[in-house]
């Protein structure tokens, strides 16, 4: 099989229209963590390639919806994150944990809608799962076993952890100028840390590059094999943070832990499981990307001031600086590039990434486009 | 009692900020200063401290914003709870309205107006040209950085970060652990453990669920 991937998968609108499709409207997809949710009324809401979703608590019951009023299509949760019933803000629907409508003002006297038609009505529902405390959602009628997306292994690490995430969260986004794969292969890429990240990541991190492996030509990775991580990076030196008799640490191993979650999902713990942060790429168009942020530690044996996980942020944002103005770069020219890209031996995780994309997310019915 | 030695205790460049301002102050005491270790990026070494005599020396704690101020609060908090008188530091070129209440271990730079009835708690910073208006209240261990104008009857937080510049409107309450860095007016009021940062959309938050 001849590997080539196209430069247009990087800013055509049709491209993204067909990952949309393939991709962010089939698989599961990280929302939220479950203790932003696990209290009634609670909520967090956002769009999804323009699918906009909130996740409720609702008398004690998570669910997912589709964050659009039935009446007049205005939105239910107008606001990220918060606590309140579902309830429109427009006319005062108020919905219950199934989607159905359990007020309905003034229908005796306005709207005049049978009881049959408003037993009916249902917002759109979507599919949760959560993993410890990884909350995913399902935008497909028919959603896969996440055991298809993601390996034992994997789901055993984040339930693992994330039993030991304090209820403290950080919460930060940034907009990105780039198309959302671009930071998925550089999170596939063992070497550019020894380049671009000399006067951060790498004064810390001994980071080995992956070994070189040479795939077949007929060769297409199965879904599970685009999420992989754990401990990849030991370290011999203690990596107590100076809270660390403050909270309680997931596992004992000193290592720089990162875990892929494809599609679109980074999670760290840079200090060997005293904290932890989750990167969440949301693409809204070819070239733009919405980057969530979220840091926490292990659970607060006694609080922590609110420096620590601010000062967590500021180190990362370095890092991310660098590699996002790198990926901005990139992005500026990946139109103009006349050659797919070329990808060595040491590169078999993004040539993974290419291969299950050219195999799985395809333009139908689009001839013309490059 | 006035102590003969005081001791500028902290982390370059504010200790020598510091003791340049209690220099002129009190021309007839001993302005000292001990220049601390850092143990990681927040953390000073207090081993060098161990020294110091309260009997016969105040002291003033003298740190930036680092650690959203946390630094400094540690500083001060050990230091006080060995027992030693603090002093104020507060440049000659500040003006300042009569009644206005000043706790210990503040710092105030030169061109600093602080209004009628404003109040700046203990461990405080106000660099130079900060414009406190009248009825302010300035929460312990607050930062705020150079020509910043906090707005009438404002209250800033325990802890919080007032970048350079930034405006706070008349009777804006910051909550504690907020960092204001960018610059610009602020009209509502900002709920604890919320920074406004450069190059983020939006701001961050820290919230307990």
């Amino acid at each position: 099989m001849a590997l080539s991937f196209e430069n247009s998968r990087y800013t055509s609108t049709q491209w993204l229209e067909a990952e949309k499709s393939a991709i962010f409207g089939k698989l599961w997809i990280f929302f939220c963590l479950k203790s932003q949710v696990d209290k009634p009324d609670r909520f967090v809401a956002r769009d999804l390639l323009g699918v906009p979703v909130v996740v409720q608590n609702i008398d004690g019951t998570i669910s997912a919806f589709a964050n659009v009023c039935l009446h007049r299509q205005n939105r239910l949760q107008s606001i990220g994150a918060g606590r309140g019933p579902l309830i429109c803000p427009y006319h005062a629907w108020r919905y219950g944990k199934d989607g159905e409508v359990v007020r309905l003002p003034l229908n005796d006297s306005y709207h005049q809608l049978s009881q049959d038609k408003v037993e009916s009505m249902r917002l759109r529902q979507y599919a949760v799962c959560t993993v410890g405390e990884f909350l995913f959602i399902n935008l497909s009628g028919e959603p896969l076993p996440i055991e298809e997306q993601y390996s034992e292994q994997l789901l055993a690490d984040l339930t693992s952890m994330s039993e030991k995430f304090d209820r403290e969260i950080l919460i930060a986004n940034i907009k990105c100028h780039y198309n959302w794969k671009l930071i998925y292969e550089n999170l596939r890429d063992s070497i550019h840390p020894r380049f671009l990240h000399t006067r951060t990541l790498t004064r810390d991190v001994v980071i080995d590059h992956s070994p070189p492996e040479h795939l077949a030509d007929d060769y297409i990775p199965t879904l599970k094999e685009l999420s992989s991580g754990g401990g990849l990076h030991d370290h011999s030196h203690d990596m107590t943070p100076g809270y660390g008799d403050k909270i309680e640490r997931w596992g004992e191993k000193n290592a720089y832990f990162t875990w892929l979650l494809f599609p679109n999902t980074h999670v760290i713990s840079p200090n060997g499981g005293y904290a932890f942060s989750i990167e969440h790429h949301m693409p809204t168009a070819p070239g733009e990307t919405d980057l969530t942020l979220y840091f926490l530690t292990g659970r607060q044996k006694r609080p922590l001031p609110a420096s620590v996980l601010l000062e967590h942020l500021r180190g990362a944002k370095k890092v991310l600086d660098e590699d996002n103005g790198e990926m901005e770069r990139v992005q500026s020219v990946v139109n103009s590039a006349v050659t797919a890209p070329v990808l060595g031996a040491g590169e078999a995780d993004i040539n993974r990434l290419h291969r299950w994309m050219a195999a799985n997310v395809s333009l139908t019915g689009a001839e013309g486009v490059q | 009692m006035s102590h003969q030695i005081i001791h500028v205790v902290g982390l370059a460049p504010h200790v020598m900020r510091a003791a340049v301002i209690l220099r002129e102050l009190h021309p007839d005491r001993d302005i000292q200063t001990l220049e601390l270790p850092l143990l990681d990026e927040f953390t000073p070494d207090m081993k060098p401290t161990e020294t110091l005599d309260r009997a016969t020396s105040a002291v003033f704690a003298a740190c930036d914003e680092r650690a959203l101020n946390f630094t400094r609060f540690g500083l001060f908090f050990q230091l006080k709870a060995r027992g030693f008188q603090f002093v104020t530091c507060i440049s000659p070129r500040a003006s300042m309205a009569p009644n206005v209440k000043i706790g210990q271990n503040v710092f105030v730079a030169s061109g600093v107006d602080i209004g009628s009835g404003a109040t700046v708690e203990y461990n405080s910073i106000l660099r130079g040209g900060v414009r406190i208006a009248d009825g302010a209240r300035i929460g312990h261990s607050v930062y705020v950085g150079a020509s910043a104008n906090i707005g009438v009857e404002c209250t800033i937080g325990d802890n919080s970060v007032i970048g350079p510049g930034v405006l706070i409107g008349d009777g804006v309450k910051v909550g504690k652990n907020c960092s204001l860095m960018v610059p610009g007016l602020y009209t509502k009021d900002v709920t604890e453990k919320t920074f406004y940062e450069a190059g983020y959309d939006g701001p961050i938050r820290i919230e307990r669920y």
